[in-house]
């Protein structure tokens, strides 16, 4: 631990604080030093009336063109007698320190040094090719658009700015990690988001020590309440009008630069429900699925338990007609329930795995092979009964509808307990669990919202745009969940039916 | 000042109130009134009702003087130190005892319907277990809970009204005040104890943060609430069974769905005692954060203290579970609970009003 | 670290001792129907019919009955010979009919329902019948094709929406049996042409013990009419006027409203007026085709055809001591001085009934 403390405090302060000097050729040497005479440094002489010029950049950040354009010819030209007139750049930024000035030369600017100054020119020459904006993978819509955050940081800013042109939309910039000096954002709309909620974001992103800070998963990790719990706390979005309507309700959005995926805090349960369009679609086909997806949560989590605790506990509860037909399912299958319920599990999650990493061609036969080859096969062999593969298919099929991936995982991985405990002690077994789950979701906070809200405690206000969505001219408030500075947003909605 | 992080609604109270009350009286209560009060069992849960509203009251105008105080530091505040401890003693044992014996009673359930072989201390541990787990956070966390768990409640209302399938029969209970007066109240005298609970109100008042005002109300509300629900069941399995029948029964209330079969489910009752055991940790989890709120501990120290109790009560449920030694218990237990639920706070109102205490006056 | 090796520690007990309750669904034969006989000798023959699985290979399965039975002086312990006879676990939680020999009956049938009801897994909607003779015949019949459940379940359930039978189960009778105000009636079943099995109409019970006197279906259809019972549909065919050249007619019930009167004048003298007025739809009737439909004569004449029929059966009931209209508990609840004072199995013969039906034709289906 010590040791690890010493290097990472080594790397940031060597040669903190220099001082550029009037000596062109010691400030050379001390920028030089302080990249540790890596080999991508490029220095390029100048001559600017009749003064020597340097200038200094890291060969694989920077835009050769954009460089020789607005750079170099220019103080070749000449035309101008103050360097920073003469550059063709957006922002030419003056330093006299340089680690400040090593800083900017790695975020594709170049340093311009001349002979007789203390000071050093900073102007950004970047360019990186970055992916194009299109939709996301893993969270596809019907109804809404179809854009994605991406991996660059002004991009995703410029997708949410581009929905909300509000002055009061605020960002406020972090460097996290010493090494990875990660450029990290948070947005909020200033006159709405809860001063103390702000503050908290602040207080924990400013407090973090850290050496490399790679993505929005490493970042939600260290500043969430309850590391321990298996339901995610934050919500990682890569739709950008999803993270708009969670800004206009008061949160927070945390963009980590290199991430496509956006964080919001603090979030509440039912969010990881809902989709950007439910709004799209009638109000009453909306509501109808958010409770789908809600009920299918229960599913995940409970319904390889119940069949699990039926056929070896309580085998009454099925009216004859069923129970008949599962009884004649079960003969001649040698394992206990729960050992074929966790192994059918394994199997659909190897499956699963197998397929996301594969080519998409070969990831179809692998769900060929899966579904059709091993399905059937293993119920011919009486290996598994077949309304055990019933049962796990449904269950599968409802963890996969949620509409954030997190949360359908999560709910997948607490059936695993669930059926344990439905395969020791039955139905008591089941409710004990669930009943743990419950209180659990009842206990958790996520930066000082309850996350259960607003089922427990239960707000009758916050019911209309969380389990269901009622009409929007019905949602004259927002959800109080971030605990918004107020709490109006409509006024008289459908005010042309007035006349 | 109280903190803010452990305080309450008025409308948190009221389902807190609801919680703590339903749970395993009610499933053994339609027996248990009808032992006496045969066909009027139903008069006597409605008086039962009026009785606790009356100590409602009582404990209304004696929290009024203490607003900022719960049970215990009030009893030590009129008493004294040394005799205030004296009855804390009593009412520490008593939320115990009624908190082990809820236990016990829950475990006997279970083992008669669910898990018939499974070993008692088992069941004692999970129950247990999930008790702590979510007392050990604070009385908010709690009162969030609660709130979720009475959508259960609603749950059984509509079990109930699917019973009302099975055949009925109004006669069972006429003629009306065929029992006589003597036996409705000796009717009442058991309802009472399935209607334990509300003495909470002694310890929650001080952490409500709404005006104190509509308190009354909220807890008259929550009170009749209970006693309609009461009512209702015993009245539904009264007109369900004849007398000789319900006098057999343990459970009548798993017997009166035991008899439904539908096209997609058997056995309701099983279906339903699965879920009513969340109703009946409830009670148990109130009782067990009473308990722990009677020890006056700071707040440091709460969840030790809540984890040992947890275990005294894990001890208790160690006992013999045979019908005979459950019957002494529960004897005893419930003279304990008189004198602690409905003796101590009148007299504390007595001496309140005949010494002119307040909570701002100097203790002796 | 050392809190997570306290809860492993605990936990670990849990998991390792095993799963106490657990019986598993596959070992478990499923029981679908029992008898209950008495021998020659006067010991209890209990015969159960457990569903055997066998398999056809591929997957597929072949399922039929076996038919397994013992004998014991009491019924208690009967299961667990049974069970020591059947492969696998006896499972009567799905144990659809219950039958009891005629001759057993007579004895009385609390001990056989005390076995379901005591015990948590057994199935308390079990149909309760009473055969003709020995019940195993009953319970052997078809063995090799299906479960008896689906035959006997099917045939009880079409009567009883015909309006033939009770709807009595394992559930009610319990509750009829401790009841000392009403008595009830059972479902009477025999087998004929050897191997079919018949629904004959009610056996009369008294408390608990079968009274030997059974009611046609024609006449238990008309008993149902006078204890108020009507299901969806109720199908009755009568013939009026005497036997051979009456008129005979179809016809069902579609709305019933009675009205059950209990009387005690001040020499404690029961009088039972029985009310019952019904519309009906008729089915079919062979009237006069030169005529028209008088439908007013027809009201009459059903409605004198059926009270009388009612007085009968009455009668029976009288005779057979068994107070299946619930008099008893009328008189208990409205008269309890007087039900204090007499034992209600003696007073039962001296009720006076007055039975009166009123037929209101309100369909004529397609032709007037």
């Amino acid at each position: 631990m010590s040791f690890f403390k010493k290097k990472s405090s080594l790397s940031s302060t060597s040669n903190d604080g220099g001082q550029l000097c009037e000596d062109i050729e010691k400030n050379i040497r001390m920028l030089e030093e302080h990249f540790c005479h890596t080999e991508d440094l490029m220095k390029k002489e100048l001559q600017f009336h009749n003064r020597k010029c340097v200038i200094i950049y890291l060969d694989s950040l920077v835009k050769k063109e954009l460089l020789q354009a607005s750079i170099i010819e220019p103080i070749l030209e000449g035309k101008m007698s103050e360097i920073e007139k003469t550059v063709h750049a957006a922002e030419i930024k003056k330093t006299s320190i340089i680690s400040e000035a090593g800083k900017n030369l790695l975020d594709r600017s170049c340093v311009i040094l001349l002979e007789k100054d203390p000071q050093a020119y900073v102007a950004s020459v970047g360019g990186i090719e970055e992916r194009a904006i299109q939709e996301p993978n893993n969270e596809r819509s019907i109804k809404s658009s179809h854009d994605g955050f991406i991996e660059s940081f002004s991009s995703n800013l410029q997708l949410l700015r581009k929905r909300l042109k509000s002055p009061q939309l605020k960002v406020k910039y972090f460097t996290i990690g010493n090494f990875s000096n990660t450029k990290v954002g948070m947005l909020y709309l200033e006159n709405l988001a809860n001063k103390e909620l702000v503050e908290e974001v602040e207080r924990r992103l400013s407090s973090i020590e850290i050496d490399q800070l790679y993505s929005t998963g490493e970042l939600e990790e260290v500043i969430e309440d309850h590391p321990f719990s298996p339901f995610p706390q934050i919500l990682a979005t890569e739709r950008p009008d999803r993270a708009v309507s969670y800004i206009t309700e008061g949160k927070i959005t945390i963009i980590v630069d290199g991430n496509p995926r956006v964080l919001v805090v603090p979030i509440t349960f039912f969010a990881f429900y809902q989709a950007p369009d439910d709004y799209n679609s009638r109000w009453l086909v909306g509501s109808f699925f958010r409770l789908i997806r809600v009920f299918s949560f229960i599913i995940a989590i409970s319904l390889p338990a119940i069949y699990i605790a039926i056929v070896s506990f309580h085998s009454e509860v099925l009216p004859i007609g069923i129970l008949y037909s599962i009884r004649v399912s079960l003969e001649y299958v040698p394992f206990p329930p729960l050992a074929e319920a966790i192994a059918m599990q394994i199997i659909l999650e190897l499956l699963k795995e197998a397929s996301i990493r594969l080519p998409s061609p070969i990831a179809q036969t692998i769900g060929i092979v899966g579904g059709l080859v091993i399905g059937t096969a293993v119920v011919d062999a009486h290996i598994v009964s077949n309304m055990m593969i019933v049962v796990i298919g449904f269950t599968a099929i409802a963890s996969f509808v949620a509409p954030i991936n997190e949360m359908g995982t999560s709910a997948r991985l607490l059936g695993f307990p669930t059926m344990l405990a439905a395969s020791l002690f039955g139905f008591f077994g089941i409710v004990f669990v669930l009943m743990l789950i419950f209180m659990h979701l009842s206990k958790l906070d996520s930066f000082g919202t309850p996350y259960f809200s607003p089922l427990a405690p239960f707000k009758k206000e916050d019911v209309k745009d969380s389990l269901i969505r009622l009409p929007l001219w019905k949602l004259n408030t927002r959800p109080t969940d971030a605990k918004p500075e107020y709490a109006n947003q409509q006024g008289r909605i459908r005010a042309w039916k007035k006349k | 000042m109280m903190e803010k992080n452990i305080s309450i609604t008025k409308y948190q109270l009221f389902f807190f109130m609801i919680q703590s009350q339903t749970g395993l009286g009610l499933l053994s209560l339609p027996n248990v009134v009808q032992k006496t009060a045969k066909g009027d069992g139903w008069i006597s849960t409605l008086i039962a009702g009026v009785a606790v509203q009356i100590m409602l009251v009582i404990y209304w105008q004696l929290l009024k003087r203490f607003p900022n105080l719960i049970y215990t530091e009030i009893t030590q505040k009129i008493l004294g130190r040394f005799l205030g401890k004296f009855l804390n003693l009593f009412i520490y044992l008593n939320f115990i005892f009624v908190g082990g014996l809820a236990t016990i009673l829950f475990i006997k359930i279970i083992n008669l319907w669910l898990l018939p072989i499974t070993p008692g201390w088992i069941i004692s541990i999970l129950i247990l277990t999930a008790c702590i787990y979510l007392t050990i956070s604070d009385l908010r966390m709690i009162a969030r809970f609660f709130v979720l768990a009475t959508s259960l409640i609603l749950l059984l209302l509509f079990t109930s009204f699917l019973s009302w399938f099975t055949p009925k029969e109004i006669q069972y209970i006429l003629p009306i005040g065929s029992s006589g007066f003597k036996n409705i109240l000796l009717g009442t005298n058991n309802s009472l104890l399935a209607m334990l609970g509300f003495e909470g109100l002694l310890f929650l008042f001080p952490f409500i943060i709404d005006n104190k005002k509509g308190v009354l109300k909220t807890i008259s509300m929550a009170n009749i609430f209970i006693a309609t629900f009461y009512t209702f069941f015993v009245f539904l399995t009264l007109i369900s069974f004849s007398s000789d029948q319900l006098a057999q029964m343990r459970e009548p209330i798993l017997n009166l769905l035991r008899g439904i079969t539908y096209i997609m489910v058997d056995r309701v009752d099983l279906i339903f005692l699965s879920i009513w055991i969340v109703p009946m940790s409830t009670s148990i989890i109130a009782y067990l954060f009473l308990a722990s709120k009677s020890m006056n501990v700071d707040k440091k120290n709460y969840p030790k203290v809540v984890l040992l109790n947890g275990f005294i009560i894990f001890s208790i449920t160690l006992i013999p579970h045979n019908d005979a030694i459950i019957t002494l218990f529960n004897k005893y237990v419930t003279y304990l609970s008189y004198a602690v639920v409905f003796i101590i706070p009148t007299l504390l109102l007595i001496l309140s009003f005949l010494f002119k205490k307040h909570e701002s006056s100097e203790s002796a | 670290m050392r809190i997570i090796f306290i809860i492993i520690l605990c936990i670990l007990p849990i998991l390792l001792t095993g799963c106490w309750d657990q019986h598993l669904l596959v070992n478990r034969t499923l029981v679908n129907g029992i008898s209950f006989d008495v021998t020659e000798e006067g010991k209890i023959n209990g015969s159960v019919r457990a569903l055997s699985i066998q398999s056809k290979g591929g997957g597929q399965f072949d399922i039929y009955d076996e038919l397994v039975s013992a004998e014991r002086p009491t019924p208690v312990g009967l299961a667990l010979d049974i069970d020591s006879r059947i492969a696998g676990e006896i499972d009567t939680s799905k144990a659809f009919v219950v039958i009891i020999g005629e001759e057993l009956a007579k004895k009385g049938i609390h001990p056989f329902i005390e076995i379901f009801y005591r015990n948590m897994n057994s199935y308390m909607s079990s149909k309760i019948i009473i055969s003709k003779g020995k019940a195993t015949e009953i319970l052997s019949v078809e063995k090799e094709k299906s479960p008896i459940a689906f035959v006997i379940l099917q045939l009880l359930n079409g009567t009883e929406a015909d309006m033939v039978i009770p709807k009595e189960t394992t559930f009610t009778v319990w509750k009829k049996m401790l009841d000392p105000g009403e008595d009830m009636i059972l479902p009477y079943v025999e087998r004929v042409e050897s191997n079919k099995v018949e629904v004959a109409g009610v056996a009369l019970v008294n408390d608990d013990q079968y009274t030997g006197i059974t009611l046609s279906r024609e006449k238990s259809s008309i008993l149902m009419l006078l204890m108020d019972q009507l299901s969806k549909k109720n199908r009755m065919a009568l013939t009026m006027g005497s036997e051979g050249k009456g008129r005979a007619i179809s016809f069902a019930t579609r709305d019933l409203r009675r009205n059950l009167e209990v009387l005690v004048d001040k020499d404690n003298k029961i009088t039972c007026k029985i009310d019952v007025k019904m519309n009906v739809e008729v089915g079919s009737y062979t009237q006069d085709l030169s005529k028209r439909l008088n439908i007013k004569k027809l009201n009459k004449d059903l409605s004198d055809e059926l009270t009388k029929q009612a007085k009968e059966i009455t009668d029976i009931l009288l005779q057979a001591n068994c107070d299946a209209l619930g008099i008893g508990r009328r008189i208990s609840s409205f008269h309890p001085e007087l039900w204090k004072k007499i034992n209600w199995n003696e007073e039962y013969q001296n009720v006076q009934f007055e039975p009166n039906v009123k037929v209101n034709i309100i369909k004529t289906g397609n032709v007037f």
